[in-house]
């Protein structure tokens, strides 16, 4: 082993990101590994601006290659555009029972999913830290809002998110730049809708654009959203906050920052004289070569089931099934967010109005379910809506009939306006859903097989059937027409929101880290990306990961300040 | 919106000086909105379809989307491109059955009117298009009306082959230059966004993107 690092931070994405940048700057010399390539901001985002007669074949990923490379990557946002920031499955498999499909959508690069992520970004409340101990599912969190609160206000600040106030105790208010506009029809299903649902709030999304940048933010080279709604093909703009607009440049700053990349992190070694790690035990993708890097602390941040397989694959005298897993609880307790229902309709008239840019927002519905006085029979918990109202595009003709000049001046102008509603629906903890590793069967860099099986349950298909049933009962409420819901039947990890498999608590002989992200039995060693989540909430997640990485980098350097760990 | 097109200029000026000059050229070019002419066919290379099944699209295009104001699907060898999606993008076997019905279309038409569908005129070509119109519907894959909520742009599997070459002609020409840029309002960097503004100010145009 060379040079001891003060932080080893493995994974560059949302978490690590902010690892990387609190440790920095708080004079910590830090190591920061991503299995993947590298990806400069503003060099390597290929697709950026380049318009659809420029890509091949007009921007259609050829059928073959979505079968034969991304056979779980096309069932998210792939694109020809964006193809670069998605892993090949085929090259990165893992196993899974036949009747239980878990999509784990991810991509191998510096920034991670922060380049493709959908940055809506949504605090959490009191309510849902209180969730688990209200209703007996899952363990009690170890903080409530009040341990958290001002972290929210310190990320929010610095990564700039717009939104509006709104007072609502269940989705509490942010530092936010100023929100985006409704289009017309939004505006006025606002309207109608204030009217007719007194508990209930209609409001624009809340999400990780800059709309009116800081001094800080420009300093960092970022710019305000030019509204080209092109995010996941990277923005040089800097205007959506990503590891390559925002962390990273700030962390590099410092001069205390090295980045590694295409360095696949195997394991975490464990001392077992100290009882700490030691450092990680990382295999170059390309080489094969194993090295060992050495720190005072490491934070896994490579993302829920990376993570968790890398502590899974962390084996010593003392820990026979994973690091810090003395309570049985890695690995399981797998959780998302349930997707893929909701409701559309379309509002007639305002024939002459139109919207002039692309709004990368959406409407924003909070959770109204079992909260409020309202009470289910048949599910726990509850789900937020993300909705928008659009006129058709020229898309609309391939089903029309029509051809010729009349035709074509009619789709030369704007179609009518349709409201889309999709929900988002909290999963419940489960220590059947888990992932396991096979120390029998390794790829081609030494890691042990990966299986994941996971499925949801009955509250999750019970919320989800009423996720559709009452949008359709909204939107008829608003007076919308041609009004249609859809429940299609789900598979777990499509809502890209896998969470818990290295879950927070209080008690070590049920969770495997503390109220400080903090391993219960190794203090050196954090896990702050989605692993550590108690439950799910309905909100986006990517938010409080920010909010509790920044938390915990703070935590552990004054313990190790203090020489505590 | 000569305005808002200088503000964005000034932006990434200013960007570029921030950056180094690290913003790209592209994006910068972008702005100006200049238009290519359609590239010159003469010498391409069919990838997947014959002659026959070339001129066939090329004439359903030109049917679907004439010149106008504008060129149409022909005039932009939107043909071409159907050429290019059917050996590359389509699968072994969807390519197989497409280039079958095509096939299968052409011989069709020749035994009912007498005649290929190019040799036909204006009026013989529309009664064609008419009664594909009332199969494709008769198939449950059309609309009269507004078409669906999905923007009737799915494109998975096979359809009705008039379907198929409608939703490939349709996506052909307005992911075109000519189709994204002329026919429709383009604008690459809006800079800007407004929720909520009289159709009249964009000329009474969709954005193609």
């Amino acid at each position: 082993m060379a040079e001891e690092f003060d932080a080893i931070v493995v994974g560059s994405g949302m978490s690590g990101g902010w690892a990387a940048k609190e440790f920095t700057e708080k004079g910590m010399k830090t190591l920061l590994l991503d299995r993947g390539r590298q990806v400069k901001h503003r060099e390597d985002y290929p697709t950026e601006n380049v318009p659809p007669w420029d890509l091949p074949n007009n921007g259609r990923v050829p059928k073959e290659e979505l079968d034969q490379d991304y056979e779980i990557q096309k069932m998210a946002f792939l694109q020809e555009y964006n193809k670069h920031f998605f892993v090949k499955d085929s090259e990165h498999p893992y196993t899974q029972p036949d009747d239980k499909m878990f999509t784990w959508i991810r991509g191998y690069h510096v920034g991670g999913r922060s380049l493709t992520w959908g940055k809506q970004t949504y605090r959490w409340s009191e309510m849902d830290f209180n969730s688990n101990i209200e209703d007996g599912n899952g363990i009690d969190w170890p903080i409530r809002y009040a341990d958290i609160e001002l972290w929210y206000d310190y990320v929010e600040t610095f990564a700039g998110i717009s939104g509006s106030l709104e007072g609502i105790p269940n989705l509490p208010d942010g530092k936010f730049q100023p929100p985006m506009e409704m289009t017309c029809v939004e505006a006025e299903m606002k309207k109608r809708f204030d009217e007719l649902y007194d508990d209930r709030h209609f409001i624009i999304g809340r999400c990780a654009h800059l709309t009116e940048p800081t001094e800080e933010q420009r300093s960092l080279g970022r710019e305000k959203c030019q509204y080209r709604n092109e995010c996941m093909r990277g923005c040089s703009f800097g205007a959506y906050f990503s590891s390559q607009s925002a962390t990273l440049p700030a962390a590099e700053r410092t001069g205390n920052l090295t980045t590694v990349t295409d360095a696949i992190c195997h394991s975490v070694i464990y001392d077992e004289t100290t009882g700490k790690a030691r450092g990680v035990r990382v295999v170059n993708s390309i080489t094969k070569e194993t090295t060992e890097y050495s720190g005072k602390v490491v934070f896994l941040c490579a993302s829920t089931i990376a993570s968790t397989q890398i502590m899974l694959n962390s084996v010593s005298e003392k820990f026979q099934n994973g690091i810090a897993n003395g309570s049985g609880a890695l690995g399981h307790y797998l959780m998302d967010h349930i997707y893929q229902a909701g409701a559309s309709g379309r509002m007639p008239g305002f024939e002459d109005f139109y919207e002039s840019g692309r709004r990368p927002n959406e409407i924003y519905i909070p959770r109204f379910r079992n909260i409020n006085g309202d009470t289910q029979e048949n599910f726990v918990r509850g789900y937020g809506y993300q909705c928008s109202a659009h006129r058709l595009s020229w898309k609309r003709g391939a089903d029309q009939t029509g051809y010729g000049a009349d035709f074509k001046k009619n789709l030369q102008q704007p179609g009518a306006w349709w409201f889309r509603m999709t929900g988002f629906g909290e999963m419940l903890p489960r220590y059947e859903n888990h992932i396991s590793v096979d120390h029998n069967n390794l790829d081609e860099w030494g890691i042990p097989a990966l299986h994941i099986d996971c499925e949801f349950s009955e509250n999750e298909l019970n919320l989800q059937k009423d996720i559709a049933a009452e949008a359709e009962s909204i939107l008829n409420n608003l007076g919308l027409e041609d009004v249609s819901s859809w429940v299609t039947p789900a598979n777990p990890g499509l809502c890209i929101h896998e969470m818990g498999t290295a879950r927070m608590g209080h008690d070590p002989a049920t969770s495997v880290l503390n109220k400080h992200n903090q391993a219960h039995e190794v203090p050196n060693l954090f896990v702050t990306d989605g692993s550590c989540m108690t439950s799910t909430a309905c909100q986006n997640p990517s938010l409080t990961y920010m909010a509790l990485t920044a938390r915990a980098v703070d935590y552990a350097v004054k313990q190790m300040k203090a020489d505590l760990i | 919106m000569t305005k808002s097109t200088l503000n964005r200029r000034e932006i990434l000026e200013r960007m570029a000086v921030v950056t180094g000059g690290a913003v790209s050229l592209t994006i910068l070019s972008a702005c100006d909105g200049g238009v290519k002419a359609p590239k010159n066919t003469e010498n391409l290379n069919l990838k997947a379809l014959n002659k026959e099944q070339l001129d066939l699209i090329a004439d359903i295009a030109d049917m679907i989307i004439p010149d106008t104001e504008t060129l149409g699907a022909k005039s932009v060898n939107v043909h071409f491109l159907v050429d290019e999606l059917a050996a590359n993008w389509m699968t072994s076997d969807e390519r197989k059955g497409f280039l079958n019905d095509l096939t299968v279309l052409d011989e069709r038409i020749k035994t009912e009117r007498g005649k290929s569908f190019s040799s036909l005129d204006n009026q013989g070509r529309g009664t064609v298009l008419d009664q594909l119109g009332q199969e494709m519907l008769a198939a449950g894959e059309g609309t009269e009306g507004l078409g669906d909520i999905t923007n009737s742009d799915d494109n998975t599997g096979r359809k009705h082959i008039y379907r198929e070459l409608r939703e490939l002609i349709i996506f052909g020409y307005y992911t075109s230059e000519v189709g994204a840029t002329e026919e429709l309002n383009y604008d690459p960097i809006p800079g800007g966004y407004s929720g909520c503004i009289p159709l009249a100010d964009v000329g009474g145009k969709a954005w193609s993107i």
